[in-house]
């Protein structure tokens, strides 16, 4: 009895936690259609938007586009996948910008991402939740 | 005539921009920043710190446009003035064309800053740091302009160790680097020049053409599989030549060392360097008799350790202690001419995104760094308490 109650609680716990997690994913990832990778872990994810990598793990060109620095879905983008608020992002690429060591990903309005993602083959973006996708893919984000 | 020029370029950066624009692919950030010094005895870093000083100012624009996915080429343009370092006249900090072939081979050429360090090649960009003045005895302000960047080349990258390896960065840079005229270093040869010309004879040595020397170096630094933990080294060769007037200025090439390792997670960050600087300089006093030859060696032994804490979104806090020794020519490294450490308290505002400010306080003891004697003619004494505040405004 004790056992199926820990079980029990066990599973709530993580049922919960997956719930706390897809209600705090404000963003859908786009990719242009012709991208034949359907899922990106957070790590890789978070390497292309730092511009640490320009190569999906397939070897693939990846070509991040961001949201505006005050888009709310690009806080919540910039916590769940770099694990920092867009201000620290903000501080790391002003440390990179001002050595000469790189620039941040060009900056556009959600349409304008579209846009990017549809019109490049290595194109990677992120929009709000509700955002029309139509002309670009969606792909899952993986621990 | 500072203040105008600095105003100037304020009016072309508002002009241009209030926030970073993206013109097609070409992105323009800048930034200008103003502060304010006082000592509660000694006059610091050749300002009129004694009697509060402002005459310590910055202004930057920097252009930079990805030409392909594989190139970049940008510049950065800089306006400084510390004292009686730095000018009205506009420097280059850097600029080049940064190649990637991949994320393991990457290459830049041109004029190059220089990665040594946590802080080298950020230590002029007020914007990214907390402190209004980084640990002196390693990222000395008034001599920036030389460890700053050198005309050369980089090939440097990232290699992933795997899961439970971490990420190791690498880099290897060969080039070429001058002496600020407006500099610390500068200052202090000229300081030396009128004993030369009492003590030989000779007249107008004076440095107005750039010292200048070879160097090639490189940094490796480990981003560790312990989360936030960064461990690294650099390391570089330098050589030094030029002439003030009838005086040769030589600087046998040495090496100098820094280790360091940062730990940053969430609000907090710790971080330690560890450098030593060993520079076999000579003067050689060319007189009608032959070159007499005037060894003066230094041996800087500097660290810190630091630590800061982000107390709210807007409010960052941090303290550090610094820590240099001179011991060239076997100097006596107790006495306080010969060592400076600073023990500081900083905090940081940030009204917005653009907007900040920075007030700092020193708890200076020792004297070898950061004071010139013209600026002190009465002399020093041992220990001086440093309030430093700047505000800044970033695109």
């Amino acid at each position: 009895m004790n056992q199926l109650r820990v079980c029990a609680i066990a599973i709530v716990l993580i049922l919960a936690s997956a719930n706390v997690r897809a209600q705090a994913k404000s963003y859908k990832v786009i990719v242009n259609p012709s991208n034949p990778v359907s899922s990106i872990s957070r790590e890789d994810l978070s390497r292309i938007f730092l511009k640490k990598t320009t190569r999906f793990s397939d070897g693939r060109g990846a070509s991040p586009v961001d949201l505006p620095a005050n888009s709310a879905t690009r806080e919540s983008f910039s916590k769940d996948v770099h694990g920092k608020s867009s201000s620290a992002v903000d501080a790391y690429w002003q440390q990179l910008i001002f050595s000469g060591r790189d620039i941040p990903p060009p900056q556009k309005n959600e349409s304008g991402a579209l846009e990017f993602v549809r019109s490049n083959e290595n194109g990677i973006g992120y929009v709000s939740a509700g955002a029309d996708t139509e002309g670009v893919k969606v792909i899952s984000v993986t621990d | 005539m500072i203040r105008k020029s600095l105003l100037g370029l304020f009016v072309i950066l508002c002009a241009s921009a209030m926030f970073a624009q993206d013109l097609s692919n070409i992105q323009i950030h800048g930034f200008v920043t103003q502060g304010f010094l006082y000592s509660s005895s000694n006059n610091y870093l050749s300002t009129n710190s004694s009697s509060g000083s402002l005459n310590w100012s910055d202004g930057v624009v920097s252009i930079s446009d990805p030409v392909s996915d594989k190139l970049r080429v940008g510049i950065q343009l800089h306006l400084a003035q510390l004292g009686d370092v730095g000018g009205p006249t506009l420097q280059v900090d850097w600029a080049a064309g940064d190649y990637r072939a991949n994320d393991k081979a990457r290459f830049s050429f041109g004029k190059v800053k220089t990665v040594i360090g946590l802080f080298n090649d950020t230590q002029d960009v007020d914007p990214v740091q907390l402190w209004a003045l980084l640990p002196q005895g390693v990222y000395p302000i008034d001599n920036k302009s030389f460890d700053l960047a050198h005309y050369g080349a980089d090939f440097y990258g990232d290699m992933p160790l795997g899961e439970r390896g971490g990420t190791l960065s690498y880099r290897a840079y060969a080039g070429y680097r001058t002496l600020d005229l407006e500099s610390g270093y500068v200052k202090d040869f000229n300081g030396a020049m009128p004993g030369f010309e009492q003590a030989f004879g000779l007249t107008n040595a004076l440095v107005t053409t750039a010292p200048g020397g070879t160097v090639f170096g490189g940094d490796a630094r480990w981003q560790t599989p312990l989360k936030g933990l960064l461990i690294g080294s650099s390391a570089f060769a330098e050589d030094l030549q030029g002439s003030a007037g009838a005086v040769s200025i030589h600087a046998a090439r040495n090496i100098v060392t820094q280790q360091y390792a940062k730990f940053e997670r969430g609000k907090f960050l710790a971080a330690f360097e560890l450098k030593r600087m060993p520079v076999g300089l000579t003067y050689t006093a060319n007189t009608a008799g032959g070159p007499i030859p005037v060894p003066n060696p230094v041996d800087w032994r500097s660290w810190y350790v630091m630590t800061s804490y982000r107390a709210t979104r807007k409010l960052q806090v941090g303290t550090y202690y610094s820590h240099i020794v001179d011991a060239g020519g076997g100097e006596n490294t107790s006495v306080y001419q010969h060592y400076s450490k600073d023990w500081t308290i900083s905090s940081r505002y940030d009204f917005n995104s653009h907007f900040y400010a920075k007030l700092e306080e020193h708890f200076l003891h020792g004297t070898d760094i950061g004071y010139y004697s013209d600026s002190n003619p009465n002399g020093l004494k041992a220990g001086s308490n440093i309030l430093a505040a700047r505000i800044g405004f970033s695109f």
